[in-house]
């Protein structure tokens, strides 16, 4: 296994995403031209700029902290892909 | 006459005069849509019976004498990832196919409860990402101009409706060029407002500090109404704007003697189009012709914005993403040895190649080691387009640019190459970088008729200023008034 490899599923294994054999050499020739791409930005040397994290300067955005209606068990239960007595069902954890 | 092909504003003092009646015209707009569908595919889901009984109950405040609301009556297509109750939301994924929200997105919301009838749910590439509509887990839409050109995107399926007349206008969403891009392609307006004006509450969620709903529609003055409809703060999102909204129809039919529209002189690069230069031009000319004054400017960092975009955006989606586990709702694998295994298995059988590809990308930017040298790199870089578009647009009223270096291309022409797929983002990313808004009006056409749009960019809830200075331009151009011929019109 070569380092690419390794690494393209140490990424994968992060993002709970599983590679199959034959996608494995196109996704690391397609992240090798991203990533030769985003390289261009290792060029500018600039310690000193601060980050911007968003389009406009928010921060801690508060409301009120007031009870409003949430949705019904009967509409949140009606998306989930396995149910039991009211609850979402998943395989045993423990 | 076919009302339903018509602008909203017209087709609202139709049914004002009582010259059309609600109903009349959603039948004859379903009647269009079977013909022209499967030449154009632009719909992933239609809602024929629910459109059906809300044209009757509008009709009938109509005819009691009330004006029903500002889109009172008008058919209108959403992007499928825009929440709608009780109607299926996909995003163009296998992962959501089976998913159908218990609530309206806040622009569903507002067109609603201003009267607009709800057609459909339109296609898009999955997730929002991609820039042709050719990355939906569905189907591939047709630009209604040429079947064998993509139609843009990521919002293509919205465009495409419009420019065919399989919808008055639509809600589109736009975190890099997803509403512009297309509508340049598709030959219609497009505008992405500044960063918080439209609610993101029910838009489901790519890259948070980007995505903005937009609005696709026929003409300058059906973008403004629905500006005005969708703008205004909203507790349900954390980024929403409480800023003062304009009346966004007020500067219609304004000279635009005096302004100055500034040309960024690193947007005439290599790579751009001819055709698309001529269009540029000659935007430049006729905004002289109408007493414009134009002014070169400079974005120094023009560059640097696509590689900036797409470590952002992708990071932002592997942590929005994130959610997909097939637990609560999408897409859940069968066959699984345990939890992890589920959330594995269901996350591989649900994301197609490109989402896969950008949360991977996303992942790598954040993971230790390699976060200071990419993501925050990124949103340093960020800071610095910021104040290059600051600089800018203190020098002018707006910026004028191209959409994209080239009009709509041919299937599997660039998606075979994500990085080259990327490269058509270029004007438009930038904006997204910056919250700005940026409005797509018909400019021109290349050598084959195919429609080319151009971007007017202004500064943060400066929308009213592009709505004046677009208006202007399409009133003294044919472009806007040209529809596809390939579709029966």
């Amino acid at each position: 296994m070569s380092i690419q490899d390794q690494w393209l599923r140490h990424v994968a294994d992060l993002a709970k995403l599983a590679i199959s054999p034959e996608d494995e050499e196109t996704l690391i020739r397609d992240m090798g031209q991203i990533l030769e791409f985003a390289n261009r930005l290792s060029a500018l040397d600039i310690p000193e700029t601060p980050v911007t994290a968003h389009g406009r300067p928010i921060q801690n955005v508060l409301r009120e902290d007031r009870p409003t209606p949430s949705f019904s068990q009967e509409d949140i239960l009606a998306n989930a892909p396995d149910q039991s007595g009211g609850c979402v069902r998943i395989p045993t954890v423990i | 006459m076919q009302p339903w092909k018509m602008p909203a504003h017209a087709l609202k003092q139709l049914y004002l005069s009582r010259e059309a009646s609600v109903p009349e015209v959603v039948t004859g707009m379903f009647a269009h849509i079977k013909q022209t569908e499967p030449a154009v595919d632009a719909y992933l889901t239609l809602c024929e019976e629910s459109a059906a009984a809300q044209a009757q109950a509008i009709q009938k405040r109509y005819d009691q004498g009330e004006d029903p609301g500002l889109l009172a009556g008008v058919p209108m297509a959403v992007k499928d990832n825009l929440c709608t109750r009780n109607i299926r939301t996909t995003c163009a994924s296998r992962m959501l196919e089976n998913f159908t929200p218990p609530y309206n997105a806040a622009a569903v919301e507002k067109i609603l409860a201003e009267g607009a009838i709800l057609l459909g749910k339109t296609n898009m590439d999955e997730f929002a990402m991609g820039s042709s509509t050719e990355y939906s887990y569905f189907k591939k839409t047709r630009n209604p101009w040429n079947p064998q050109r993509v139609p843009g995107g990521s919002s293509g399926g919205s465009a495409a409706a419009v420019a065919a007349r399989t919808a008055v206008c639509a809600l589109g969403s736009d975190t890099g060029g997803s509403v512009r891009q297309p509508a340049s392609f598709c030959g219609v307006v497009g505008v992405k407002p500044t960063y918080g004006r439209f609610s993101r509450y029910g838009l489901i969620a790519y890259a948070s500090s980007l995505d903005q709903v937009g609005v696709l529609s026929q003409d300058v003055e059906d973008c403004a109404l629905l500006t005005k409809v969708l703008s205004g703060y909203d507790p349900r999102d954390t980024t929403s704007a409480d800023e003062k909204t304009d009346d966004y129809l007020a500067g219609l039919n304004q000279s635009v003697r005096g302004l100055t529209l500034g040309i960024p002189k690193e947007y005439y690069r290599e790579g751009i189009h001819p055709d698309v230069r001529k269009a540029v031009e000659d935007a430049i000319g006729q905004f002289q012709t109408l007493g414009a004054a134009v002014k070169e400017v400079s974005l120094p960092h023009t560059e640097d914005c696509l590689p900036v975009y797409y470590i952002i955006a992708c990071a932002e989606a592997s942590s929005n993403l994130g959610r997909y586990d097939g637990v609560q709702y999408g897409r859940r694998a069968s066959g699984y040895r345990d939890l992890s295994d589920m959330i594995l298995k269901s996350r591989s059988e649900g994301f197609g190649p490109e989402v896969q590809r950008r949360i991977l990308l996303g992942t790598y930017v954040l993971s230790a080691g390699y976060y200071d040298a990419y993501y925050k790199k990124a949103q340093q870089v960020r800071t610095l387009l910021k104040q290059d578009f600051d600089e800018a647009l203190s020098q002018c009223d707006c910026l004028l640019t191209p959409v994209s270096p080239v009009t709509a291309f041919a299937f599997g022409e660039k998606s075979g190459n994500p990085v080259e797929m990327y490269l058509t983002d270029i004007f438009t990313v930038s904006v997204n970088i910056a919250g700005l808004p940026a409005l797509v009006v018909p400019g021109g056409q290349d050598a084959s008729g195919m429609p080319c749009g151009i971007q007017l960019v202004g500064k943060p809830f400066g929308e009213a200023v592009l709505f004046k200075i677009a208006h202007a331009f399409e009133q003294s151009t044919p472009w806007h008034s040209l529809t596809p011929k390939e579709v029966a019109l």
